[in-house]
């Protein structure tokens, strides 16, 4: 009996991983396109998964002289003009989740090679 | 010639109120030569942290800790015995010295400074914790700094930058931690803590790492599945194997008992082998008013029956919340 039931507790736990994908965790799956690149700047689309815990979200780009940052509620945002650091093809971006009641839940790093 | 000693009379030199008067030849020369003395302290005051401050840094290099506290490590030429260094504030901890052949060098920390015995170094490695250039608002810390010579600043694990308000000479991605080239100057940055930096992946690799995820969970989930089936389908033939002798057993053993029971007791009348039957059903004992109720016989009746059950040895009668009891005996054989 206790075996049927750990068997079950299990698949019950792997169909929660496999059937809804809001119990993934946060910015677990992050997609960057970049495009538009004319050897200074370029235009990076973000994408992420969507949870039901965040409900607004911060993107920045830390590379970009000066800072910039959006907010967005949707689960993708795109980010013109970012610039990478000097002697570098690489910009620094960031996605900060927030809550209801506007507390950060998570943050992510991101590390864009934008001259691809 | 005898020197002839003439008294002095203080007197003479005071006046009526009492006022005392000093000889002032000298006032002139003295107001002369005070700005040289002065001019001349100036210059002492001057030439002593010239010649302790002709140092140069070499290298210098900051560690932000998950704490809030800054690691300095910093490489210094230096010229003179007894060295000033100016610290980066006045919060400090484990500060630590190293002369030439890794000598230890003594070092005495007043506010925000160190002076340092050198014993002829002429580079030193200053080592120290500082808890003064970072703070915290809610969530976000905050890096300041006006440093006087360029500098590379390793930021703590799973940290998150989200401001900078000048940009670094360079960048590097060192495992889960971001190292900095800084300028001279300075420097503000705004972290918080996240998740470990993402490196730059593109789409395919991602969309590759969920869809092997998935596979991995689905070929785990038919295998509970499967699993789950064959266990069930094994303990229900196993219980069926276990049953099956376990419910024949125990009507040989019903059969038996009452079958043994009539043997044993030919004598018995047919009304009192249906009781004995009806008591072995139930287990080998049931309630006198049970009987009553099963058999529809009044209370004396069934009384009668049940002493005649006794005397003949077939069962005991006992009270059990004052209630009349009535059980097979077990020993019937060996009272027979």
């Amino acid at each position: 009996m206790k075996v049927i039931a750990s068997l079950g507790l299990l698949i019950l736990v792997a169909s929660v991983f496999l059937g809804n994908p809001a119990f993934a965790e946060l910015l677990d799956n992050i997609q960057i396109s970049v495009s538009n690149f004319d050897g200074n700047s370029a235009t990076v689309k973000i994408t992420w998964n969507h949870d039901d815990q965040a409900t607004n979200y911060k993107i920045g780009c830390v590379s970009c002289n000066p800072n910039t940052e959006k907010f967005t509620s949707s689960d993708s945002v795109t980010l013109n003009n970012v610039t990478p650091f000097p002697n570098s093809s690489n910009a620094m971006l960031y996605v900060i989740t927030y809550d209801s009641e506007n507390k950060i839940i998570s943050a992510k790093q991101l590390i864009v090679n934008i001259n691809q | 010639m005898k020197p002839e000693i003439v008294q002095i009379h203080r007197k003479e030199y005071l006046r009526e109120d009492g006022m005392l008067f000093v000889r002032t030849d000298g006032i002139l020369e003295t107001m002369v030569r005070a700005p040289f003395i002065l001019a001349g302290l100036i210059v002492i005051a001057l030439t002593i942290p010239l010649q302790t401050s002709f140092s140069s840094t070499r290298t210098l290099d900051l560690i932000i800790q998950s704490d809030g506290s800054t690691h300095v490590s910093s490489n210094i030429d230096v010229d003179s015995s007894y060295f000033e260094l100016s610290l980066f504030g006045s919060s400090i901890d484990n500060f630590i010295a190293i002369g030439k052949n890794d000598s230890l060098l003594f070092g005495d920390i007043i506010d925000d400074k160190a002076i340092i015995d050198t014993l002829g170094s002429s580079s030193i490695t200053v080592d120290y914790d500082i808890h003064n250039l970072i703070s915290k608002e809610g969530r976000v810390w905050t890096f300041s700094f006006d440093s006087p010579s360029n500098y590379s600043l390793l930021m703590p694990e799973n940290s998150v930058i989200v401001g900078m308000s000048v940009l670094p000479n360079n960048m590097k991605q060192i495992d889960e931690q971001i190292k900095l080239e800084l300028f001279s100057g300075p420097t503000q940055i705004e972290y918080i803590f996240g998740i470990i930096p993402e490196p730059t992946t593109n789409q395919n690799e991602y969309t590759l790492d969920f869809m092997t995820t998935g596979l991995i969970f689905g070929l785990i989930v038919t295998a509970s599945i499967t699993a789950a089936i064959l266990i069930k389908k094994k303990q229900s033939k196993s219980s069926q194997v276990y049953a099956a002798p376990s419910s024949k057993k125990q009507s040989e053993q019903e059969s038996f008992d009452t079958y043994t029971i009539f043997n044993l007791r030919p004598e018995m009348r047919e009304d009192d082998k249906e009781i004995v039957k009806f008591i072995s059903k139930n287990g080998g004992q049931v309630f006198e008013s049970d009987l009553r109720k099963k058999f529809l016989q009044p209370r004396t009746t069934m009384w009668r029956a049940v002493k005649r059950l006794e005397r003949l040895g077939v069962v005991e009668i006992y009270k059990k919340d004052l209630l009349n009891m009535v059980k097979l005996r077990n020993d019937l054989e060996e009272e027979n």
